[in-house]
């Protein structure tokens, strides 16, 4: 039991720092174009992390090395759609 | 976290999913839901990039950070909970329950303000594609919020995989927030 909470308290500590990281990002005005592509390549991969941490400790999906995959490509898929069309829209 | 039979029993991948398979189905078409209306967003905002910075810079970007505070902690609670039930612990369970439905209200309020001050600056749904939106995606999602509350409250108290069900779908809320954030507030 005190293992379990410890990975669920270390995966929040994690989220925290991770969500202020984000924030970070966000404060910060870039004005060369190359920078801001780097930027939001940087910010959805934040959000990558998050959204796998939730996946993995909150939901209990650690316990399934398969799933864990599953859902790694689909998210993986989802963000790199999102920066195609992100960095799309900078260009165009 | 409770499987539904043992390792030795586990037949098909889809055993080994945790909880309720039902649920698994419910958050991988919310996921689908959000993720497609996120997409057509970024795809919109294509057709006028300058106009959605513009629009992006009025939002409050603090709030939005917070709330994400406030929801990461909430599903920590949440979490809580659910291993508080395994224990056998429901009084502690029903502790944690209700500060992850604590929480959940301070987010609808965060929320609220938000919107508030949109209406009040005489932005709303049909200002422009970016606000269009906006309050679409996080206004479903909020609901997606008021629902978890909803469920959260009904199901305290009950049995370990009943309380696991539940908290799968508020941490699916949760998941969905980390991701429309980042590219609703900050992707610029």
């Amino acid at each position: 039991m005190a293992m379990m909470d410890n990975a669920l308290t270390k995966a929040w500590v994690k989220l925290v720092a991770l969500g202020f990281c984000t924030a970070a990002l966000a404060s910060v005005h870039l004005a060369q174009p190359a920078w801001r592509l780097l930027a939001g390549a940087c910010v959805l991969l934040l959000a990558g992390a998050k959204a796998r941490l939730i996946l993995g400790q909150y939901l209990g999906l650690k316990s399934s090395r398969f799933w864990t995959n599953v859902f790694d490509l689909v998210l993986a898929l989802f963000l790199v759609a999102a920066f195609a069309l992100f960095a799309f829209a900078k260009g165009g | 976290m409770t499987n539904r039979i043992s390792p030795q029993e586990k037949s098909s991948v889809l055993d080994e999913l945790p909880g309720e398979l039902m649920m698994w189905v419910l958050i991988v078409s919310e996921i689908l839901v959000f993720g497609a209306t996120l997409l057509a967003f970024l795809a919109v905002r294509i057709t006028d990039p300058a106009r959605f910075a513009a629009d992006q810079a009025v939002l409050n970007q603090v709030a939005g950070a917070l709330n994400t505070l406030v929801l990461v902690t909430s599903g920590y609670c949440a979490a809580r909970a659910v291993q508080e039930t395994e224990a056998g612990r429901k009084a502690m369970s029903s502790r944690w329950v209700f500060a992850a439905c604590g929480l959940g209200t301070v987010f609808l309020v965060i929320k609220g303000f938000e919107y508030w001050a949109k209406f009040s600056e005489g932005i709303g749904i049909e200002t422009s594609p970016f606000f269009t939106f906006y309050f679409l995606i996080t206004g479903f999602h909020a609901a997606h919020v008021v629902a978890g509350i909803v469920i959260l409250l009904l199901v305290r108290g009950s049995n370990a995989r009943v309380m696991e069900t539940a908290v799968a779908f508020w941490h699916m809320v949760d998941l969905v927030w980390v991701l429309l954030f980042p590219i609703i507030y900050v992707l610029r």
